[in-house]
């Protein structure tokens, strides 16, 4: 009897397990939206050229709204640097505080925000990320967007340009479409 | 002792394979936009579901809502939640009724960081210059039933308070209030808030004294006796809010110590007024084992000490000394485990032990004949989501264990959907309402009572700004606990009634802009279909219990926090309410109180002179209606006056440094 129990258990145990790697497997190659989404926007600063002189002596990501994004930034930066300078991601609250970073991403639900932002960037040299429907809401540099199960990213030329940022070829070419 | 083994092993294995999956496994400086690009998404870990997908009709505010609203204290943010209303109990002590039911005792569930601030011997949170907004994240409010997670009270409730982290503070906060009433202050005093992180250490404060007054106008009791309340209707509260962390371990500390003076007494106006205290300290030891990861763990040690309804000085004879002191020394280990992105395995256990004491060891416990009373508790509980291509399932359950009164066994079952702009939930659970130590003293066989509700919800994003919220409601309280007193044999008890409900249905609509904000709500219960206790009941009308007012509607309107000035006004109206106001002979007469309408009003300069300076005025109840709380009870009570008008002033400086 004891003997019939030890080797259910055992198969239990190998069942369990197997359908855990499974699961672990599937994992490794998918990411969440989030997760994605910050780390595009570490890519993204490998891509990029900022004008001389705007950015001091840390590397400022702001993240306008309240989104998991932020967290996700903090984990996968901390400890990390971009341009050989430490990080740091600040949530922003009021548009007066965009001047003092090198990147804004401006969640879903602060779009009102936009226009006043762009305003800023261009005269500060931010790179502006959204998750709009479509690029063409002006005032944004680069804009996520899914298809299907991809995450995906558009270019404004033009705002990239007006902020005086240089990106690089790569990004163009990686680039669903560019306005 | 195999078998064992073989668990541990399995546990080891699970945790260590756990660690090193997921994002651990991929090397983020190695990766590339193209192999960014050839990523799947993967469905967002359902512990992130929005209130929109949670299995339960929920109302979230954020700290920046509350600021802008003017609000001052819980009980003025909780005017404008669907369903939410407020009773006068004994002792200058006001309490919330929840889809009009009264509430008070044990069924609504506070937590303030993490901590139950209900007081572990009637249950019972006390509303009014109580439970301080200064640095608060946001107001989580479960407008049904929670037991399965949260267990104890989490009745008809739950009201999860968050304040800002360390991080979130990274600098200082201040604040100088004063409200002038008529004849009185309204309230006076301040905050304080500090936090800052250290790499991995990181410190915060939060402490607030406010003094205040409950109302300046004259009550009458149900004899025909007047009394001016102005100076009798103290409610003064100093709160201390401390957390501590240090990489995965965190302390929190809180001091609360609540006061109130009353004259108004039980039934009849009282001689001189009297203090009654409410002082609680909580301590909290956490662990977080992988709190980023796929299977998390979170456990807790925890002290509550309380002294609630402490009377030191009875000057009255219908008032006694009351210094019992409660203890509650409890356990949680809640693990949380993402098998996969689409599912979420919530699972755990807790046990306490709790004491409560007589200070004055000549008075007795009627159920153990010492000043002692002790009991221990214990609860397992479980929930799955499943959120897939269809819909999130949800699926949970609880049982309760307890030294003194019965087991209990609460499921919950929940369906929520999306399609399109469209959210729709069907919701269906028990939940039960744990004795606390003086129901179990003072309790005939005393069981906990166990309520039924079944909920369904449709949400419609009209557009990117604009989206409402609809759901109706069913529940039913099975042996409700409730309070008698035999003036006859003079004893008073707590018993198990039959049964209690209502029914109903609440909207609310939010519409964000950049020019104005607004958030209105509406809300309605009817009894007529549900048995109706008789301590609840207003005579010839079966839709209506006692003291709650059927309708309930609130309208809010603000500009944006970000602007240099920022106005808000808010209009709360209730319908007819029921109460007893005199007495013919010996028997209650109910009477009908007409239906009001508050209007409260602020405007905020912000960055004023100095960045960081904001100056708040406001008028609080601007029409200066006559605002009162009655007793949904037959206790003889009768209406008591609250607030007339009330003009505001409020300094406060936010200095945080991520903003700079």
């Amino acid at each position: 009897m004891k003997f019939f129990l030890n080797k259910t258990i055992n198969r239990f145990v190998v069942a369990f397990l197997a359908i855990a790697m499974l699961f672990s497997f599937k994992l490794a190659n998918n990411e969440d939206e989030n997760t994605l989404k910050a780390l595009f926007i570490y890519n993204f600063t490998k891509h990029v050229e900022w004008p001389k002189g705007k950015i001091g002596d840390k590397f400022v990501i702001g993240v306008i709204g309240s989104s998991p994004v932020y967290e996700k930034l903090n984990q996968i930066l901390k400890d990390r640097k971009v341009k050989d300078l430490t990080v740091e991601v600040r949530r922003i609250s009021t548009t007066v505080n965009v001047e003092a970073c090198n990147v804004i991403f401006v969640t879903n639900g602060e779009t009102t925000k936009l226009k006043a932002v762009s305003e800023i960037s261009d005269f500060f040299g931010i790179l502006v990320i959204t998750e709009e429907k479509n690029i063409t809401k002006s005032g944004s540099s680069i804009n996520f967007k899914q298809q299907d199960d991809r995450m995906k990213f558009e270019l404004n030329d033009s705002e990239i340009k007006k902020a005086g940022l240089k990106i690089s070829t790569q990004l163009y070419e990686l680039a669903t479409a560019s306005k | 002792m195999y078998r064992h083994k073989i668990v541990r092993l399995l546990i080891a294995f699970l945790l260590c394979f756990n660690r090193g999956s997921a994002q651990d496994s991929l090397n983020y400086d190695a990766l590339t936009l193209t192999d960014l690009l050839n990523m799947k998404v993967g469905v967002a870990s359902i512990k992130e579901l929005t209130a929109n997908e949670a299995p339960g009709i929920v109302t979230v505010i954020s700290g920046e809502v509350i600021r802008s609203s003017g609000a001052r204290d819980l009980m003025e943010v909780l005017e404008t939640v669907s369903g939410f209303e407020f009773g006068v109990d004994v002792q200058g002590v006001v309490g919330l009724g929840v889809r009009g039911n009264w509430a008070h005792e044990g069924k609504v569930l506070l937590m303030i960081d993490g901590q139950v601030m209900n007081e572990g011997l009637y249950s019972t949170i006390q509303l009014g210059n109580h439970y301080p907004l200064n640095s608060i994240k946001k107001i989580e409010i479960i407008r049904g039933p929670g037991s399965v997670v949260y267990g104890d009270y989490a009745e008809y409730a739950v009201i999860n308070i968050i304040t800002e982290s360390a991080d979130e503070i990274n600098g200082v906060q201040a604040t100088a209030d004063y409200g002038a009433l008529k004849e009185s202050y309204a309230r006076r005093g301040g905050s304080f808030s500090a936090g800052k992180s250290f790499r991995d250490l990181s410190f915060s404060i939060k402490a607030s004294h406010l003094e205040g007054n409950r109302t300046d106008e004259v009550y009458k009791d149900v004899y025909g006796n007047s009394q001016d309340l102005t100076g009798l209707s103290r409610l003064d509260n100093t709160f201390v809010n401390v957390g501590l962390s240090f990489k995965s371990f965190s302390f929190r500390a809180i001091a609360d110590l609540y006061a109130t003076t009353t004259i108004d007494e039980y039934e009849k106006i009282g001689s001189e007024a009297v203090a009654t205290n409410f002082d609680s300290y909580f301590m909290e030891l956490s662990h977080s084992l992988n709190p980023e990861k796929k299977f998390s763990v979170i456990t807790k040690l925890n002290y509550k000490q309380q002294s609630p309804w402490r009377i030191e000085k009875a000057k009255s004879e219908s008032h006694e000394l009351f210094t019992t002191i409660n203890k509650r020394y409890s356990a949680n280990s809640t693990a949380q485990w993402d098998p996969t992105n689409s599912f979420n395995i919530t699972f755990g256990g807790e046990c306490f032990f709790d004491n409560s004491l007589n200070e004055d060891t000549v008075k007795k416990f009627n159920s153990t004949g010492t000043s002692s009373l002790d009991y221990y508790n214990y609860a397992f509980f479980a929930q799955v989501l499943w959120k897939n291509k269809i819909a999130t399932f949800a699926a949970g359950a609880r049982q309760n264990h307890n030294s003194k009164f019965s087991s209990s066994l609460v499921p919950r079952f929940g369906i929520t959907r999306a399609i399109g702009r469209l959210n729709l939930k069907a919701l269906y659970s028990l939940s039960y309402r744990a004795p606390g130590a003086q129901n179990i003293d003072l309790g005939i066989n005393i069981i906990p009572e166990v309520t039924k509700v079944t909920e369904f919800e449709a949400g419609f994003k009209f557009s990117r700004n604009l989206y409402m919220v609809v759901n109706v409601f069913d529940m039913e309280t099975k042996d409700p606990i409730i309070y008698y007193y035999d003036p006859v044999l003079d004893l008073e008890g707590y018993i198990n009634k039959d049964r209690t409900g209502t029914q109903g249905i609440e909207a609310e609509l939010k519409f964000v802009s950049r020019i104005i904000n607004i958030n209105a709500g509406y809300s309605y219960y009817t009894a007529e279909n549900k048995p109706v206790l008789e301590n609840y009941a207003v005579p010839d009308n079966d839709k209506a219990l006692l003291g709650l007012a059927n309708d309930k509607a609130f309208f809010t309107i603000s500009s944006p926090s970000n602007k240099r000035i920022q106005a808000s006004a808010q209009l709360i109206g209730k319908g007819i309410r029921y109460a007893i106001d005199s007495l013919d002979g010996n028997n209650p007469i109910y009477t009908t109180i007409d239906p009001s309408v508050k209007i409260n009003c602020s405007l905020s300069f912000n960055n004023l002179f100095v960045k960081g300076i904001n100056l708040s005025l406001g008028v609080y109840n601007l029409l200066d209606e006559s605002d009162i709380y009655i007793q949904p009870y037959n206790s003889l009570h009768a209406p008591l006056p609250g607030r007339g008008r009330e003009y505001r002033l409020q300094f406060s400086y936010r200095l945080n440094k991520s903003d700079n």
